[in-house]
């Protein structure tokens, strides 16, 4: 919806459309400018007046429809922009007019072609190009995990929207061509020679000032112009910092989002594990995590912004945003933090709890220690990496934090000990839970001690940090064998240390007052 | 003086003498001289005549005088001035002997682009 403007143009009266008004405007004041050293330009600018209010009136004698945008492109078309013209073309009036009709670099949304926000339509206007195509890299970028919606939200919130006729036009760019680029270089160049020049002239006044007060304050004026003249090039620099900043920041973001895309499974067993083993249920652990993700994704996506706000240099009032950003972020840092220290506080004291057990005298005076089946990772449903031996398999919580000592005995009998240690909130609380957990030893034939091979917690008990230590007593001058499968929990002591790896495992041992000795 | 330059101001000098030559033919507003113009496929931008009309005002080669119209806002109906006739005869003369000599010069050039 366009308001309908009535002018005379060349005596005669018209009804216009507000855009094409204000393009028409633009282009005489153009044509105005042009002329405006000859002493005629008002009269020139009448002429041509004239011949437009003569083509409108041939154009549109029979309807009483108003004149639009494509109508004033058209007349445009017909009578040439004043640059266009031949004749008197001296150089120095072509550099100021093109100088006059720099566009400025600023973009908008163009609600008028909007698909959702107006984001794309903006670029398209700007480059003067179909929003199809640009619709279509957001489309493709947003397939590279979400990078093209991320950037999309970015842009619909930092991009004001070109509500004024003077925004609609300042949104259209011109076409972008080999001529445009040149210009525009030509008059960036033209524009630092003009300012350097300025510059020169003004440290040569400076100095052939002979009121000395005068010149006190030309150095100031002098420092200004320096810095003026300075500031372009700081200006480019910031700009491939800023640039760079906001590159670096994207792709951390984007990493975040491939790593929790592509590990959804992952993230989400993660997020599971954590939940019923150790915060308080499912939403506290989700909170945590979520909480945690926007600790660190929101001062990213917030140096994206600012970056890109000056980059392009939208001077959008954000404030809304940024305040709720803040105010996001802040209640994250307190989730965490509290989250953080209520699980903490979870894990404060330490319980232990211990069980000692005489095995049956083995046969043939040997004890074989071996582990109930090795650890193997391939059939279970998710692994853990980061806790090391740390595994979910149907909602049992296995992980490894078993250590085996072999001791000498202080009498003549093999003895077990297994000491179970846990944490908790308070000292009867770790101890509860070191006492909860099963672990047991058993013996086969006699000869034959099979520790587990895993901790076991089912789904309604929590993850306090459960450990065992087995100790294994054997008698002075009787025989132990350690299967190889015991390696991994094996811890050193006083009675292993002289023993090289492969006398450890798989050897008959005998227990001697130093320790250890393989058996030949 | 680039290739374009050189053109422009070819068509430049082309130009002014069309015009002073059409309004010597009798008393013309610019909408018709530029009819006469596109005609002859020697304009591309409308807006061309307008200054160039005012610089030969300027010079004293033109006058004009307003006539009423029937359908629209009076309008500026040119004529050539004494010196602006003079000016046309020289214009003529040389551009006659132009015309010779670079019809003499360029004859390669022709059967070349006629082939």
């Amino acid at each position: 919806m366009n308001k309908l403007i009535q002018v005379n143009i060349g005596g005669m009266i018209f009804q216009i459309d507000e855009l094409a008004y204000h393009k028409l405007d633009a282009y005489l004041n153009s044509i105005k400018r042009r002329y405006a050293s000859s002493a005629d330009g008002d009269e020139i600018v009448k002429d041509i007046e004239a011949r437009i209010a003569e083509l409108f009136t041939e154009k549109f004698k029979d309807t009483n429809a108003a004149v639009m945008d494509a109508d004033v492109e058209e007349i445009i078309a017909v009578m040439g922009k004043p640059e266009d013209y031949e004749g008197d073309t001296s150089s120095e009036q072509k550099s100021h007019t093109s100088q006059q009709t720099h566009k400025s670099s600023k973009f908008y949304r163009d609600k008028d072609n909007d698909f959702l926000g107006g984001v794309c339509a903006g670029f398209a206007a700007k480059f003067n190009i179909d929003a199809l195509w640009i619709r279509l890299a957001f489309l493709v970028a947003f397939f590279f995990f979400g990078t093209g919606l991320l950037l999309y939200i970015i842009l619909w919130i930092i991009m004001p929207e070109a509500k004024t006729t003077a925004e609609k036009l300042e949104m259209r760019g011109e076409k972008v061509n080999i001529d445009n680029i040149e210009k525009t270089v030509k008059e960036g160049a033209a524009q630092f020679k003009t300012k350097m020049n300025e510059f020169g002239e003004e440290v040569k006044q400076t100095f052939s000032r002979e009121n000395v007060n005068k010149t006190k304050k030309n150095v100031g004026d002098l420092i200004e112009g320096a810095v003026e003249t300075v500031k372009p090039v700081f200006n480019i620099i910031a700009r491939i910092i800023v640039f760079a900043i906001m590159v670096v920041c994207l792709i951390v973001v984007v990493v975040i989002g491939i790593e929790l895309f592509t590990n959804w499974g992952n993230s989400f067993s993660n997020v599971q594990f954590f939940g019923s083993h150790i915060g308080n249920g499912g939403n506290q652990a989700w909170l945590l995590v979520t909480s945690a993700i926007a600790l660190v994704i929101i001062p990213l996506v917030g140096i994206i912004f600012s970056s890109i706000k000056y980059l392009t240099g939208v001077k959008r009032k954000t404030k809304y945003v940024s305040t709720t950003l803040g105010i996001l972020w802040t209640l994250c840092l307190i989730t965490v933090i509290w989250l953080g220290i209520t699980i903490g506080r979870e894990f404060r004291y330490e319980g232990n709890s211990t069980e000692r057990f005489n095995i049956a005298a083995p046969a043939g005076e040997m004890l074989y220690v071996k582990l109930e089946s090795p650890v193997s990772t391939g059939n279970w449903h998710h692994h853990h990496e980061k806790w090391d031996k740390l595994y979910v398999q149907n909602d049992t919580l296995i992980f490894q934090n078993i250590h085996v000592d072999i001791e000498k005995s202080a009498d003549t009998l093999y003895t077990v000990i297994i000491h179970k240690s846990a944490r908790g909130a308070s000292y009867e609380d770790a101890e509860q839970h070191a006492d909860d957990f099963n672990f047991g030893v058993f013996q086969t034939s006699d000869s034959v001690l099979i520790i587990p091979s895993s901790i076991r917690i089912n789904e309604d008990q929590p993850w306090r940090d459960q450990e065992v230590y087995i100790t294994v007593r054997v008698p002075q001058d009787k025989y132990v064998m350690i299967d190889k499968t015991v390696d991994e929990f094996m811890d050193d002591n006083e009675y292993t240390s002289d023993l090289k790896e492969i006398e450890l495992y798989g050897n008959k041992l005998r227990m001697t007052p130093g320790g250890l000795k393989p058996v030949y | 003086m680039n290739v374009e330059n050189a053109q422009a101001q070819m068509r430049k000098g082309v130009l002014e003498f069309c015009i002073l030559a059409i309004i010597s033919e009798g008393e013309i507003y610019p909408t018709d001289i530029i009819g006469r113009l596109k005609e002859s496929n020697l304009l591309v931008a409308e807006g061309t005549v307008y200054p160039l009309l005012n610089r030969l005002k300027t010079m004293e080669l033109l006058s004009y005088q307003w006539v009423e119209s029937n359908s629209g806002p009076p309008r500026k109906y040119y004529q050539l001035t004494d010196k602006g006739r003079q000016f046309l005869a020289g214009l003529n003369k040389t551009w006659q002997e132009l015309s010779n000599a670079v019809s003499i010069n360029t004859k390669h050039l022709k059967t070349q682009t006629n082939e």
